[in-house]
C-alpha cells in the first residue's frame, strides 16, 4: 500500500513559510477590494471572446455587467468539454497558499451569482479530506496549521465527527480536515443559466463556430474568420483551454499549456445526503450531485497526455476499488456511465491571465489545471476587471499587480528564448 | 403535450427540452447535457431515439447520423463491487 495517497493536496507543507501565510492574508483583502471597485463603461466597447467554456462564458457575463458588447464564438457545444466534465469542486482546502486568494474570493462571487438569479446549484457543503494512515495525518497535521494561520475555516475531525458528514466513510479512517466553507456547483446548470443571461442582456452566441482566422494587421488583432461570417470587435480575449495553445500559435504568441485526459465515474442515484461535503482521499475524489449521483475520479500515471476521451478499465477497477475501501457499505450501488474530460496544464500549474505579448488589444485567459470550474468566476471577474482598468490606463496597487505578473503570459518569455521547459 | 414525459429516468418532459432549445442548442448531445435526459438508470435506452428523432425534425439536413449522443461504459450498470480490483494493487 502506498504511504501517501493524499489527493488534490497542492499545499506543499515543506515549502510554504510565515511570509507566504501573509502574503497570503494580504492578497486576499487586495484582490476582494480591487474586484469591488466600481466599473461603468461610459462609451460603446466591444469584445469579442473566443471560447465557450466556463471560462469564457463567465468572463462573458462579469464584462457584460460593466457594459461592454459581448459576442462569444465556440467551435463546438457550449461548456462540454472540461466546463461540462468535471467534478464541480470551489475550494481552499487543498489549494497552495498562492491559489487561495482566488479560491477564497470565487467562493463568494459564486454565492453572489445566486444572488443575481444564476442558477448553479452552489451550495457550500464544505470539503474533507482524509488521511488512512500515519504518514498522512502527520500532513494533514501540518496542513491544518498553515490553512488555520492562512485564516480558512479548517478543522481536525475523528472518525465519529466525520461521519456527521459522511455517515457510510470506513471505521479504518481515522483523521480528516474539513473545510466549512468550500462548497460546489452543478456545471451544467451554470452554463445554461449563464447562456440564458447572456443573450437577454443582448449578447451574441455563436456555437458549432470554428475560429476559420485571426486576422492582424499592425500589432491589432482586426477580425475573426469564421464559417459564419468574419466577426470584428475593439478587444478579443482567447479562452480556448487545452487548444490556446494552438490558437495562440499561429499568433507567434508562446501560450504552454498542455492537454491532459482525467476519468470521471458516475454511480446510479442513492439515497440523498450520504455524502454531503467534497470528499478526497485514498487516491480519488468524490462528491453527491444535488440529483443523488456519486461522482467520483481522479488523475494518475495511465493519464494520457493529449485530446482522448476514452476510460481504462484499470482506471475503473483502481478507483472502484479505492471508492469501496472508503465507503465499504456502498459496494452493491451501480456504476452508471464513466466519462472523461480533458485538463488544461501549465509548466508551472498557474494560470494564464492577461494581455497577450504583441497583440495590442489581444488578451488570454487559459491555463487552469484542473482548477478552473472552482475558480471561474473570480477569474471572469478578474479579466473583465483588468480589461476595464488597463484600457482605462487606470494605474493598479502594487499588490494587484504582482498578483497579476504571476498570471502573465510574459513570465514564459525567457523560457522561450532559452528553451528552458519551466 | 409539454408535459409528455420524454426520458423517464430523469423525468425529463418535452417542455424541459423546447426550454433547452431557447439557449441555442442544436444537437442531442447539447440537449442531454442540459437537462440530464438519458442520464439515468437505463443511460437513454428509450430517450436517445426519441430525442433523436425529434431534433432531426428541427434542422434541414434531418437525422444526424452517427447520434451526437456519446455512449459509455459500462453501458449497464454494474455494481461496485463487481468491477473493483481485488487484492493487492502495485
Amino acid at each position: 500500500m502506498s504511504e501517501n495517497l493524499l489527493t488534490m493536496l497542492a499545499l506543499d507543507i515543506e515549502k510554504e513559510t510565515i511570509e507566504d501565510v501573509h502574503r497570503t492574508k494580504q492578497e486576499i483583502t487586495a484582490l476582494e477590494q480591487y474586484l469591488n471597485e466600481a466599473r461603468s463603461l461610459p462609451e460603446k466597447k466591444s469584445v469579442l471572446i473566443i471560447g465557450g467554456g466556463i471560462i469564457g462564458l463567465l468572463t462573458g457575463y462579469f464584462l457584460q455587467e460593466i457594459g461592454f458588447d459581448v459576442s462569444i464564438v465556440e467551435a463546438k457545444s457550449f461548456a462540454a468539454a472540461a466546463s461540462g466534465r468535471n467534478g464541480g469542486a470551489i475550494m481552499t482546502l487543498g489549494r497552495e497558499l498562492s491559489e487561495i486568494p482566488y479560491s477564497l474570493n470565487s467562493l463568494k462571487i459564486w454565492s453572489q451569482l445566486t444572488e443575481k438569479g444564476i442558477e448553479t446549484h452552489f451550495k457550500k457543503n464544505g470539503h474533507l479530506m482524509v488521511a488512512r494512515n500515519e504518514t498522512e495525518a502527520n500532513i494533514l497535521r501540518k496542513c491544518y496549521e498553515l490553512y488555520v494561520q492562512a485564516g480558512i475555516h479548517v478543522e481536525l475531525l475523528d472518525n465519529k465527527s466525520m461521519k456527521k458528514y459522511v455517515p457510510f466513510l470506513s471505521d479504518a479512517i481515522s483523521l480528516g480536515i474539513y473545510s466549512h466553507d468550500d462548497g460546489s456547483a452543478y456545471p451544467f446548470t451554470t452554463s445554461q443559466s449563464l447562456l440564458k443571461s447572456l443573450k437577454q442582456g443582448g449578447a451574441k452566441l455563436y456555437n458549432h463556430c470554428h475560429v476559420e482566422k485571426i486576422v492582424t494587421e499592425n500589432n491589432k488583432i482586426v477580425a475573426v474568420q469564421t464559417p459564419k461570417g468574419s466577426f470584428t470587435a475593439d478587444y478579443f480575449i482567447i479562452s480556448t483551454g487545452p487548444w490556446t495553445q494552438k490558437i495562440c500559435k499561429e499568433l507567434s504568441e508562446h501560450i504552454p499549456i498542455r492537454p491532459r485526459r482525467s476519468q470521471l465515474f458516475a454511480t446510479e442515484i442513492v439515497r440523498q445526503n450520504i455524502i454531503k461535503p467534497f470528499f478526497t482521499g485514498n487516491g480519488i475524489y468524490l462528491r453527491q450531485t444535488h440529483a443523488g449521483n456519486i461522482l467520483f475520479g481522479g488523475g494518475g500515471p495511465w493519464e494520457l497526455d493529449g485530446y482522448e476521451l476514452n476510460n481504462t478499465i484499470e482506471a475503473i477497477q483502481l478507483q472502484s476499488g479505492r471508492f469501496l475501501e472508503l465507503f465499504p457499505k456502498l459496494k452493491n450501488k451501480k456504476l452508471l456511465r464513466t466519462f472523461a474530460g480533458t485538463v488544461e496544464l501549465t509548466p508551472d500549474y498557474t494560470p494564464i491571465m492577461g494581455k497577450l505579448m504583441t497583440l495590442e488589444n489581444g488578451y488570454v485567459s487559459a491555463g487552469y489545471n484542473g482548477h478552473g470550474f472552482g475558480i471561474s468566476t473570480v477569474m471572469g471577474k478578474l479579466m473583465s476587471s483588468y480589461l476595464y482598468d488597463h484600457i482605462h490606463h487606470i494605474e493598479l496597487n502594487n499588490t494587484i499587480k504582482e498578483m497579476l505578473n504571476k498570471l502573465s503570459v510574459g513570465r514564459f518569455e525567457k523560457a522561450k528564448e532559452t528553451g528552458d521547459v519551466i | 403535450m409539454k408535459d409528455v414525459i420524454i426520458c423517464r429516468c430523469e423525468e425529463v418532459s418535452l417542455g424541459d427540452i423546447e426550454d433547452a432549445k431557447e439557449n441555442g442548442l442544436k444537437t442531442s448531445q447539447e440537449i442531454k447535457m442540459a437537462t440530464r435526459l438519458g442520464m439515468g438508470m437505463c443511460q437513454g435506452r428509450i430517450c436517445r431515439s426519441l430525442i433523436d428523432l425529434y431534433m432531426s425534425d428541427q434542422t434541414p439536413q434531418g437525422l444526424l447520423q452517427p447520434s451526437s449522443l456519446t455512449v459509455h461504459v459500462p453501458v449497464r450498470p454494474v455494481s461496485l463491487c463487481q468491477l473493483a480490483a481485488k487484492g493487492d494493487r502495485a
